[in-house]
């Protein structure tokens, strides 16, 4: 998959959460086109505008209101949807939480971190990667 | 020719009934075939309240409780005492005064030389004192585990939401180092980790104004609610001018609680009414008097206070989840999530409770229940 094609739809509620997301997808690559949104109905706004078309989804475990927990299941309910790839961050790394993540079909479960150029790594890794794990990088923290 | 009866029999029988008399620690009674009382002792006078004149004759089922001699209790322990020679039974009894004691009972049936029952013994314990200590010990058991629960709850929410502005700190740390030579950025992200150890401390300071609310010490004493309101407006002067809110209270009464904590229920509705509003805050704190039971699940009268604003809401699906720790409805504005949480743990050792109606968009009206409490109540 060429870079150019890579459609990322990002979903988290912190500002500052998004910034970072950013700026280490800047270091993956300059052409990756990224779409914002603060929250799951927002999401899944974002997702159903035609210029939108993500190939991933990275989405927060915890927001105020919606959790991101079962999202890939409802986008999923829709065809056109069935193929995209849907990460989840979060803090956590609560065997409960992550377990339940892989049941509503998340693809990948990624701990959030705190260093940009790890973060952007493991961006590459979730696009590039083959035989992933479910859970992506222990919480540095 | 009357039989003789020796002078020794007559002894050992006389110190028989003086042993059973001057018991007291237990009542030992004979009843008749039928359960009548045929003799009393010192014991049953102690424990049951009635004297000898006053009881004899009648029949033991007077100790039951109503309920126990309409399902026919005692007649029950009578009978398995005559099929299968004693009947032992604990439950509350009833003595002279109507009192309630917690009896440990057991009756022995008596029998003549053809092994036909005659009668009955009956021998009562008064067990009271271990009963209720082991209800107390059980309600104690509960409220242990129950306290347990809330606090590995509130921990993991804790330490969870504690993390996020420390993981931002670093995050914004590393991003500085990586760019340690740009000034602007460097700024930029200076301010950010200033920004997220502020957060950090206010977020403590919530946490552990929540945690002292489960210490009740202080009494409660008589608190009028117009001058706490005053107070609070006068606390938050500043952000008042600066939103330009205008803040409307009605007369509000006079109620008996615990100063400190209904100053930080006012505060923090007061505040949230101000705050979470996207244009000019118009605040209308306002009092019903609750005498009657429109709403069914009172059955005490209390004060009703609604706090009012045209703030901007939040859809009413998402009414209970607000007043739990740490959840937010909406990160736009600044806020720890605890401030709801706070106001309802309040109310609660208060004896009352909280109620919030919202649109989104359109504001919000929490209601407040404070029962009247006519004696100070100590924990």
């Amino acid at each position: 998959m060429k870079m150019a094609e890579l459609n990322l739809l990002l979903v988290k509620d912190d500002p500052d959460d998004r910034e970072f997301f950013k700026i280490a997808l800047k270091r993956v690559g300059p052409t990756t086109k990224s779409f914002l949104a603060s929250n799951r109905i927002r999401g899944q706004e974002r997702l159903d505008q035609s210029e939108c078309e993500p190939n991933y989804i990275f989405l927060n475990l915890y927001m105020p209101l919606l959790s991101g927990k079962d999202f890939p299941l409802e986008i999923r309910q829709s065809s056109s949807y069935e193929l995209i790839r849907v990460i989840i961050l979060s803090t956590s790394s609560n065997s409960e939480d992550i377990k339940e993540c892989q049941q509503l079909g998340a693809c990948l479960f990624m701990t959030k971190m705190i260093s940009v150029e790890k973060l952007a790594d493991v961006i590459v890794k979730t696009i590039y990667g083959k035989n992933l794990p479910f859970l992506l990088n222990y919480p540095v923290l | 020719m009357k039989e003789y009866i020796p002078r020794k029999t007559f002894l050992s029988e006389y110190r028989f009934q003086r042993m059973i008399e001057e018991v007291q620690d237990y009542a030992i009674i004979l009843l008749d075939n039928n359960g009548n009382i045929q003799n009393w002792n010192r014991g049953a006078e102690v424990i049951k309240g009635y004297t000898e004149n006053e009881i004899l004759g009648k029949n033991f089922s007077v100790f039951y409780q109503q309920q126990d001699r309409e399902e026919g209790l005692p007649c029950k322990l009578i009978a398995e005492a005559r099929t299968n020679g004693r009947a032992s039974h604990e439950g509350w009894r009833v003595r002279k005064d109507g009192s309630a004691f917690w009896g440990n009972i057991v009756i022995t049936a008596i029998h003549d030389e053809n092994d036909v029952v005659v009668g009955f013994t009956k021998v009562t314990r008064d067990l009271t004192e271990r009963k209720l200590s082991e209800e107390q010990k059980e309600r104690d058991a509960k409220s242990i585990e129950l306290k347990n629960k809330q606090l590995e709850e509130f921990a993991y929410v804790t330490s969870h939401d504690l993390q996020e502005p420390m993981r931002k700190i670093r995050a914004f740390i590393d991003l500085a180092r990586l760019e340690i030579d740009d000034r602007e950025s460097l700024e930029f992200y200076l301010t950010k980790i200033d920004s997220s150890a502020d957060r950090m401390i206010r977020l403590i300071k919530d946490i552990l104004a929540f945690s002292r609310l489960s210490h009740n010490d202080s009494g409660f004493s008589s608190i009028n609610l117009n001058e706490v309101v005053k107070d609070v407006l006068n606390e938050f002067d500043m952000l008042i001018l600066e939103k330009k809110a205008e803040i409307e209270v009605l007369p509000l009464p006079t109620i008996q609680g615990i100063p400190v904590q209904i100053h930080q229920l006012f505060r923090n509705l007061i505040s949230n009414a101000i705050k979470f509003n996207a244009g000019t805050p118009r605040i209308v704190i306002s009092t019903v008097l609750n005498e009657n039971e429109k709403n069914s699940s009172q059955i005490s009268p209390g004060y009703l206070i609604t706090v009012a604003d045209n703030g901007i809401g939040f859809e009413q699906k998402y009414a209970d989840q607000v007043f739990k720790p740490f959840k937010r409805l909406t990160t736009a504005f600044n806020g720890t999530g605890i401030g709801l949480a706070l106001c309802k743990r309040i109310l609660e050792t208060h004896g009352g409770s909280i109620t919030v109606q919202s649109e989104l968009g359109r504001g919000t009206t929490f209601t407040l229940f404070l029962p009247v409490i006519n004696e100070v109540i100590s924990d």
